[in-house]
């Protein structure tokens, strides 16, 4: 079993090429991120012992270390909670591939079914601590559990968030749990953990006919946990009278359909990665990255849809409250910022992934990359427009303005980093791929 | 009982008392105002709408309005914020985790935040200049006008900013006692209440300017 | 299809969840003016024990494959690991506010 050529290997162990070979740019990739990582605690640090006056976040109408009572106001919510609320986004990646393999029988997407889990896995998680970034007394969020009231929006976020993280784990483990115990066969090195790990797992057809349908099951159940999710993270937003940019009755829908694109992007990125690092070709084909760009088009058609009927509704009378912060997105600071996320963040993407319908020969598997990234970096971009622009034009007084300083900057890049190093551990301990996929 | 609050834009003159008052009596630090005044007229603070001689300005002192149907209260996670029976919309300060969701859900943009470790001025370390019953909030929660609970609670009905209005221009009372100020004022006048299209149902009413022009 | 104990768990992850929420309802204090209740501390820690029901009622999933040792054991962990990360957080960050 020569791990190291390269060739000449199973198909097995072309999978478990992911968790046994480590090069020197694996490496440099963790080394990066552990410095990066650093530098967002050092930030962290600076934020917890000074206060959240270090970010670009200020109240309504108030402003600290001012003596005057004139002053515009600002944001209260900035990028923590955009952040927040693009992991959620990312992390509906997990049960829309799930979903489709195993509800609708689409064994060929089963290949990538598991990073989106991973993936799912470490959102989660990533959303969570966006907001611990953002509350002014984390050290009392052990509040949430004892006081939390059910009819706010942000406890349904909680117990929504939760269930869906805790769904996801017994998922993974239950999907994981044949390939562990083929692992502690295969690397006798690491048999303790795998065997301890594994739980007694036998291995028999009727054991592994009770995982699928269970794992069934349990797909089925999760499906409208990851509705409910992004729609009551949409609620937090959505059902605000105080807020007429946000009090629209799309809202749940609008931000499940963005998700799903958030997530299927993500997807499409980590396949063709993994295709590329591992050069796994005949495992991650062509088809299946089709398949997925497709899925990809078509979600973002429907998102396009939801929000051209969003600014039609707003813009048409001329007449509505919410007009007002419209313009203010459209031609005031934030206008270029709002027009390149619309045109290049959205409409490049676009072009890219509307091309392949005009001729079977024209999917670029590279080119589609590209868009998976431009296009989850546009939802980033779109979900702040959402946030901060509403909250800069307050019904009684003149707009302020938000700029999120670097200390902030770096608290939010760092559940990026967090991310990353979570993924890459999950990498080189587990097979990215289920080996089921070339078992017969 | 039912406290309510009537402010008479007729007699304001924007002087800022009522917010001086109520920032030393509930020890607000630097950059935090419970009660501010608006100027309702041109595009600055204290400038009138209009070209000379049709020039427009009338004043808007703006606290909490404690609601009745307080979106605040709705959507705060933790119940920091209570309506207490005599209808204070109360923010429990030691149980505040600092979410903000308050100040994003009040139409009225009321709620501030403490940012930073707050930071008196006069400095408040020799001795207090607010009120003894009232703390000192930490940094990272919110806060906002209490309608003086701390002397409603001893039986005086007269919170900080109704006691040093020099114009009088300022009353507070129970609404369910018919014979009180505040219900004579409301019975007798054309009062009006900020954005009732919302349906919060706030309990600050407003005498209208004089000027039919100006519209609250 | 479902066995006795994964049946016996889903309907105890129920039940605990059922028990959270109207814990929650009955600490209650409904104004009956107004649609929504707005003034609510409900029984202190029911949003943890809903929580847990949660927790329970996804278990079922493990209750129909592992064995009793190895279910309560990802049980457990499952419910005391999410309080410690509140608690980790909790400890870090009050060590550092001012």
């Amino acid at each position: 079993m020569d791990m190291k050529s390269g060739y000449n290997l199973t198909p097995e162990d072309s999978i478990l090429q992911s968790v046994t070979r480590t090069g020197t740019a694996f490496y440099v990739f963790v080394c990066a991120l552990l410095v990066l990582t650093g530098e967002f605690l050092y930030a962290w640090y600076t934020q917890l012992t000074t206060g959240l006056v270090v970010t670009g976040m200020r109240s309504i109408y108030n402003a600290p270390n001012y003596m005057g009572p004139y002053i515009a106001g600002g944001a209260p919510w900035g990028i923590y909670i955009t952040n927040f609320i693009f992991w959620i986004g990312i992390s509906h990646a997990g049960i829309a591939i799930s979903a489709s393999v195993r509800l609708m029988d689409l064994k060929k997407y089963k290949v990538v079914a598991r990073m989106a889990e991973v993936l799912t896995l470490v959102a989660l998680p990533m959303a969570g601590l966006s907001i611990v970034f953002d509350q002014g007394r984390p050290d009392r969020i052990i509040n949430l559990l004892i006081y939390g009231r059910f009819q706010s929006p942000m406890l349904w976020d909680l117990t929504a968030i939760t269930t869906y993280f805790m769904g996801t784990i017994v998922y993974l483990y239950l999907s994981l749990r044949g390939d562990i115990d083929e692992l502690a066969r295969k690397l006798p090195g690491r048999e303790w953990f795998y065997k301890r790990l594994a739980m007694n797992y036998e291995g028999t057809e009727s054991e592994k006919e009770r995982h699928n349908r269970t794992l069934w099951w349990l797909a089925l159940a999760i499906v409208p946990i990851m509705v409910t999710v992004h729609s009551v993270v949409s609620f937090v937003f959505g059902l605000m009278i105080a807020r007429s940019s946000w009090y629209s009755t799309i809202f749940a829908i609008y931000f499940v359909v963005g998700a799903i694109v958030s997530g299927v992007a993500a997807v499409y990125s980590l396949a063709w990665i993994f295709r590329w690092t591992y050069k796994w070709e005949s495992l991650i084909t062509d088809e299946v990255l089709k398949g997925v760009s497709w899925a990809l088009r078509n979600v973002l058609i429907i998102y396009i849809y939801l929000w051209i009927a969003e600014e039609l509704t707003t813009r048409y009378m001329g007449a509505s409250d919410d007009l007002r912060v419209s313009n203010y997105l459209w031609f005031g600071p934030y206008a270029p910022i709002f027009w390149t996320m619309a045109i290049v963040g959205f409409g490049i993407p676009a072009i890219i992934l509307l091309k392949p319908i005009f001729g079977k020969r024209h999917f670029n598997p590279r080119l589609t990359f590209a868009a998976s990234i431009i296009l989850n970096v546009a939802l980033w971009v779109k979900r702040f427009t959402i946030v901060v622009p509403s909250l800069l034009n307050p019904p009684l007084y003149q707009t302020g303005v938000y700029i999120p300083t670097p200390t902030e900057v770096s608290i939010m890049l760092g559940t990026f980093w967090l991310a990353a190093l979570l993924y890459v551990a999950f990498v080189k301990l587990f097979p990215i791929i289920d080996l089921d996929v070339v078992k017969g | 009982m039912k406290l309510t609050m009537v402010i008479d834009l007729s007699r304001c003159i924007g002087c800022w008392s009522c917010a001086v008052g109520c920032k030393l009596e509930n020890d607000e630090p630097i950059g935090i105002w419970w009660n501010r005044i608006l100027t309702n007229g041109g595009e600055e603070p204290d400038t009138p709408s209009g070209s000379y001689p049709n020039l427009r300005m009338t004043y808007l002192p703006i606290n909490c309005q404690h609601c009745d149907n307080a979106p605040c209260i709705k959507v705060c996670p933790v119940a920091a914020l209570r309506k207490r029976d005599d209808g204070i919309v109360f923010l429990d300060w030691s149980r505040c985790i600092g979410c903000r969701y308050c100040l994003v859900a009040c139409p009225y943009g009321i709620p501030a935040f403490n940012w930073n470790a707050p930071v008196q001025s006069p400095d408040n370390s020799q001795f207090r200049i607010g009120n003894p019953a009232v703390p000192v909030r930490p940094v990272g929660v919110s806060e906002k006008c209490t309608f003086c609970f701390q002397r409603v609670d001893v039986g005086n009905l007269t919170p900080k900013c109704i006691e040093v209005c020099p114009a009088g221009a300022r009353f507070f009372g129970d609404l369910d006692d018919p014979n009180s100020e505040v219900s004579q004022l409301i019975q007798n006048k054309p009062t009006v209440r900020l954005r009732e299209e919302l349906g919060t149902e706030p309990s600050v009413y407003y005498v209208p300017p004089r000027n039919p022009a100006i519209k609250v | 299809m479902v066995n006795k104990s994964t049946a016996a768990v889903l309907i105890l992850g129920f039940l605990i969840l059922l028990s959270g929420l109207s814990l929650w309802v009955l600490g209650d204090q409904t104004n009956s003016v107004v649609s929504l209740p707005l003034a609510s501390t409900g029984i202190l820690w029911a949003p943890l024990l809903w929580i847990c029901g949660i927790i329970v009622l996804l278990s079922a999933a493990f209750a129909n494959i592992l064995r009793a040792k190895y279910y309560l054991l990802w049980l457990v962990s499952l419910i005391v690991g999410y309080i410690v990360i509140f608690g980790i957080i909790v400890a870090i960050t009050a060590s550092l506010i001012p």
